[in-house]
């Protein structure tokens, strides 16, 4: 349509559709539409006399030479980044803030009866990766303490022990914990006395957190049922030492 | 003797820079009241104000005078000027937009003209301020300025096939406002 309105169609495309405009009444309003609005377009226009800038052009070019503030402030919003980049780097590494965020790491719990007998003390020096530091800024302090009353509160009411202490670990530590309590607890694998007797595995993680193992009730458990578990076959050790 | 020799030649130096500059003066000068009509009304068009089209002007002026001595050939001056004054324009709207300013109108119209005339150039200008921003330059340029496809395209920077394509594009939005549509979202 508009290159037939602009007349740049051959000759012979221009006869076929006007032919055709003979016969369809759509294309006639179409057409009409489209002619209304050209028309409308070219119609001749007002030109404005514009304002003589040209002294106003100068002196701003004049007055824009001599300013140096606006690449000087670049650099000096550069600057000021990088130094708040370093700050924040600086008392994120220092060692209260990495014990803080460990504390309040996570939304997932262990609870842990208290005392624990034969508990080994870890030496791990804690040190908590950024990904963590992360998650423990975005979990508020609100939820975290009203996590560990609920847990607190369960722990006392299902072991009847008022002495009971809430340890929050991060998801990482927890889902290794949960893998080891697992693989330990396996009614298919049995460990073997002496692995029972010495302290549980460790996870590289828990090992990194620095905290006290979560693994303790799932190992007292075992220990417990120990005697209750009967293995036709033990897969090693001397059934005797392995039922004691 | 030595010195006489530096002397001379920080003179020949001062007067080369002097000549370049008086130059540049002279050509911008000449470049300035030869486009400032056009570059104006363009931008009045676009932005229907003739405060913002001022600045756009003046702005779009100040880099010419920058680059002037950057543009070799004469004959790129205006299809140069008109692409400056474009994104001069574009960014007064995107300013506008992001300001959420609302666009003042001026009341168009030439009073020599009969008030029909007036009165459908009127119509026209206010329609084409609903548009999206390329679609206004498109139909300025084309339509007030009376470029062809060849210069729209070197001011706009797009091909010849889009200038037809959004120009084709741009008259059926302007239709759709002209006939009483709901302006364009932009």
């Amino acid at each position: 349509m508009p290159e037939y309105l602009d007349g740049r169609l051959p000759a012979e495309k221009i006869l076929q559709i006007e032919n055709h405009l003979t016969e369809c009444a759509g294309c006639r309003r179409e057409l009409d539409a489209f002619t209304r609005t050209t028309n409308a377009l070219e119609q001749p226009v007002s030109t404005f006399t514009p304002p003589d800038i040209l002294s106003a052009i100068k002196e701003q070019v004049s007055c824009g030479e001599r300013k140096t503030f606006p690449a000087f402030g670049r650099y000096a919003i550069a600057a000021a980044a990088v130094v708040i980049v370093i700050s924040i780097t600086a008392v994120l590494q220092t060692p209260v803030n990495q014990k803080h965020s460990a504390e309040i790491a996570t939304t997932h719990e262990y609870v842990k009866k208290s005392p624990v007998p034969d508990m080994p003390k870890w030496e791990a020096k804690p040190t908590v990766s950024t990904k963590t530091e992360h998650v423990a800024k975005a979990v508020p302090k609100s939820v975290v303490s009203h996590t560990k009353a609920l847990a607190r509160k369960q722990a006392q009411d299902s072991s009847n022990t008022s002495d009971v202490r809430i340890t929050i670990v991060d998801a990482e530590t927890y889902d290794a914990a949960q893998a080891q309590a697992r693989t330990r607890v396996s009614p298919t694998v049995s460990p073997s006395p002496n692995q029972l007797a010495s302290e549980p595995e460790q996870s590289p993680a828990i090992a990194r957190s620095g905290i006290p193992n979560p693994l303790a009730l799932s190992f007292d458990t075992y220990r417990s049922d120990v005697p209750q578990t009967v293995h036709p076959n033990p897969p090693f050790g001397d059934q005797e030492n392995y039922q004691r | 003797m030595n010195s006489d020799c530096n002397v001379q030649a920080r003179n020949a130096t001062d007067m080369v820079i002097l000549e370049n500059f008086r130059t540049t003066e002279l050509d911008f000068d000449s470049l300035y009241y030869q486009h400032n009509s056009y570059i104006y009304n363009t931008c009045l068009g676009i932005l229907g104000n003739a405060d913002d089209a001022r600045d756009a002007a003046q702005e779009t002026f100040v880099q010419f005078y920058k680059s002037l001595p950057n543009i070799k050939k004469h004959n790129t001056h205006r299809t140069w000027l008109y692409k400056v004054a474009i994104n001069k324009c574009m960014d007064v709207l995107r300013k506008r937009r992001r300001c959420r300013q609302i666009e003042c109108t001026e009341a168009f119209g030439d009073p020599q003209r009969s008030s029909d005339d007036r009165a459908l150039e009127q119509q026209v200008r206010q329609a084409i301020l609903k548009l999206k921003p390329d679609h206004r330059a498109v139909l300025v340029l084309f339509y007030f300025q009376q470029l062809s496809y060849t210069d729209i395209s070197e001011s706009l920077g797009w091909s010849m096939n889009q200038v037809r394509a959004r120009l084709h594009r741009a008259k059926i939005a302007f239709r759709k406002v002209y006939d009483g549509g709901d302006p364009v979202e932009m």
